[in-house]
């Protein structure tokens, strides 16, 4: 039976992640915290103001629907990626766990990831919802 | 390692309790070593992760993040007081801060 075992959601103010935005030449140190290699190297070629942004909300929505952040488990921000694969349409994008993320979705027995965004020119919201 | 004297004391003290003052539009005078960082101040993770990011280039830390996850999962930080006595624990210790226990 497929329940829902799990379920986070995630409000961030775009205004907020001006200053870490990276440009190709610089790269704030925030932004190596957070995201993985892929994750820059896709985000930089793709509507960067709106995909770290983004990204963030989903990696914070996830925490939610697992149960944890990331001071209170062994999850770390980078165990969670979204890769953003079509610069005509953010739609189109796939979530990687890795990591401890990976183990504790494979121990909570979750078997499927629904997800789902939206954006204003002053928001980015994220939601998670974890089946069995 | 580096020594941990009044003036780092003061000035790591100076740069927490001005970022939650210009953050959470606070008066810096409503925040002291008790103040609880989320239910009095409204933060989040995206602050703390600022803060982090500050003192790293600020002393040219070597410290990950798993290192900081790590460590604040047996030290919760839930006050201003807690906040600054971690940074200067991770400024003291760097990646060896898991050590210390």
């Amino acid at each position: 039976m497929n329940e829902i075992l799990g379920c986070g959601i995630d409000i961030e103010e775009l205004i907020r992640f001006n200053k870490h935005i990276p440009s190709k030449t610089e790269i704030p140190g925030f932004i190596h915290l957070v995201y993985t290699d892929e994750e820059i190297a896709c985000n930089l070629n793709l509507h960067s103001q709106l995909t770290f942004p983004l990204g963030f909300s989903c990696k914070e929505a996830f925490f939610k629907a697992l149960g944890v952040s990331w001071t209170n488990s062994r999850i770390s921000w980078k165990d969670i990626e979204i890769l953003f694969t079509n610069e005509k349409n953010l739609r189109e994008y796939s979530i990687h766990l890795n990591g401890y993320a990976a183990e504790l979705f494979l121990k909570k027995k979750y078997r499927k990831i629904e997800s789902y965004f939206e954006y204003s020119n002053e928001y980015v919201i994220f939601q998670i919802i974890l089946h069995s | 390692m580096i020594e941990i004297t009044e003036s780092i004391r003061k000035e790591v003290k100076e740069i927490v309790c001005q970022f939650f003052a210009e953050e959470c539009e606070v008066d810096l005078s409503k925040i002291n070593d008790q103040t609880n960082i989320i239910s009095d101040l409204e933060g989040d993770s995206l602050m703390f992760l600022e803060l982090i990011e500050i003192f790293k280039k600020k002393y040219n830390l070597n410290i990950e993040l798993k290192t900081v996850g790590k460590y604040v999962l047996k030290h919760p930080v839930e006050t201003i007081g807690q906040l600054i006595d971690t940074q200067l624990l991770m400024i003291k210790y760097e990646n060896k801060i898991t050590e210390l226990d």
